[in-house]
């Protein structure tokens, strides 16, 4: 692996890298083959480049270049509406230390420990724009920390309305779409600015069949849902047919479906417990919690053998403080319920960011993910992480 | 009468679009229909037991599977 020696000293000077793409992925550049074999060069040649370090099947040439050419350079790119970055090309070596993140995390003033190791405390994104369904026990729609946001919610429970009479619906909403900031208490929301549906699929006993949660999972496709947080589960390692093919039709239709391993693990046995359905779905991302020191949690379920039976990622998942319905308003509950909707939260960020949906967010939140020294079967491709800040455009 | 059992009903991907016509088969093969899922090309409803081989030999239908219980984690 290589990276940039640092962020002050790596720069070589007079030397760029022009990138003829689009800024930002949400926004794929159009330029196509032809531009970049012909329109590039004859351009770099106008500004008064050499072409020698221009590479056609990149869209990137590296220059010699004082200042002043290059602003003559992005005004005739700029001409052309051509999309192009500058960037100071860098000295790169042999990484030879690892990162200093940190390894353990603890509730503060202001933050919850898992909105910190997630890297949502201080994003610049917050979910706007996105829909996210948390599929659970209903929503305590008059909680004040919700005051202002967008709810809607619907009840699949027969003889129930759409109220959280468990808590647990109002604890994962309350993790993925939450607070940042709470007067007098610490903020545990990883997409404030998200778009909220709650759909009660489990009844007020915590309970719920296919009839409920496969409408639910209409209901969220009907709404145009981006993002669908299910912490539920059944402690069985058969794949459940019916949620093979509702995995698939809602990425079909730009939806990605996060879900609970489950909890079935008894590590301190050497039990690791297996991922049951619907997260067994190959076409559903499986969840596994992470306590604050970055270790597997005692209860998460570890990798069943077979497609689809894999922990795919991990997420802050013991002792974690979120909203919770009536006087009581806070609770601090363990589960890979937990570490659900700190994914969904952070899967709600990326697409914000990226304009990624579907299985490229799928692909987007594995690739972002801060890999962990500990078994893939257990945290799949390791902690989930929100989308890097924008970079200043040189 | 013989005992009922809620099923889930995959519809094949070919009739999908058409769900009423699924539905309407689904309903002379011994489905009692409860809800159709229309974006997810689903049906669930209530058959005896004895029903389900014809089911799921029809060419509307992908898989027919017996109702499962969830808990929240």
């Amino acid at each position: 692996m290589i990276t940039p020696e640092s962020q002050t000293t790596a720069e070589v000077p007079g030397r760029y890298v022009l990138i003829f793409d689009s800024p930002t992925s949400a926004h794929p550049s159009t330029l196509g083959v032809a531009a970049l074999e012909d329109k590039v060069p004859n351009l770099l040649s106008a500004a008064g480049y050499g072409t020698t370090e221009y590479f056609p099947r990149l869209g990137i040439a590296v220059v010699d270049s004082p200042p002043e050419q290059l602003d003559d350079f992005s005004a005739r790119v700029a001409g052309e509406h051509m999309p192009a970055r500058v960037v100071p090309e860098r000295i790169y070596r042999i990484l030879a230390e690892a990162d200093d993140e940190p390894t353990s995390y603890a509730d503060n003033d202001e933050f919850t420990w898992g909105l910190q190791a997630v890297q949502a405390a201080n994003s610049q994104y917050t979910g706007a724009g996105i829909k996210v369904a948390v599929l659970d026990t209903g929503f305590d729609t008059q909680h004040p920390d919700f005051a202002g946001r967008s709810v809607t919610t619907k009840s699949f429970a027969a003889g129930e309305d759409a109220a959280d009479g468990h808590g647990h619906g109002t604890h994962c909403i309350g993790t993925a779409c939450g607070p940042r900031a709470v007067e007098g208490g610490r903020g545990y929301g990883v997409a404030s600015g998200a778009e909220i549906f709650a759909g009660k699929v489990l009844g007020s006993n915590g309970s719920g069949t296919d009839s409920m949660i496969l409408a639910g999972i209409d209901w969220a496709l009907q709404n145009e849902c981006h993002v669908i947080s299910m912490s539920l589960g059944a402690d069985v390692r058969e794949v459940h047919p019916p949620y093979v093919t509702a995995g698939r039709r809602a990425l079909e239709q730009g939806t990605l479906i996060i879900a609970a391993a489950g909890n079935n693990a008894k590590r301190a046995s050497n039990d690791p417990g297996f991922v049951g359905a619907p997260a067994n779905s190959p076409y559903i991302m499986a969840v596994g919690a992470l306590d604050s020191g970055l270790q597997i949690a005692p209860f998460s379920a570890r990798t069943l053998p077979g497609r689809g039976g894999q922990v795919d990622i991990s997420g802050p998942g013991v002792k974690v403080y979120s909203s919770w319905p009536g006087a009581q308003r806070y609770n601090t509950i363990s589960g890979t319920s937990m570490a659900t909707p700190h994914v969904a939260g952070v899967a709600a960020l990326l697409a914000e960011a990226t304009g990624y949906r579907a299985r490229e967010l799928w692909a987007e939140l594995v690739q972002q993910a801060r890999r962990l020294e500990q078994f893939s079967v257990d945290v799949g491709a390791g902690l989930t992480r929100s989308p890097e800040p924008v970079q200043e455009q040189a | 009468m013989a005992s009922q059992r809620t099923f889930i009903v995959t519809i094949s991907e070919t009739y999908t679009s058409d769900m009423s016509a699924a539905v309407t088969q689904l309903e002379s093969h011994g489905l009692q229909v409860q809800q159709v899922l229309g974006m997810l090309g689903q049906v669930i409803g209530q058959a005896p037991d004895e029903r389900v081989k014809e089911l799921k030999g029809l060419d509307c239908v992908q898989s027919v599977d017996s109702e499962q219980q969830y808990k929240a984690l």
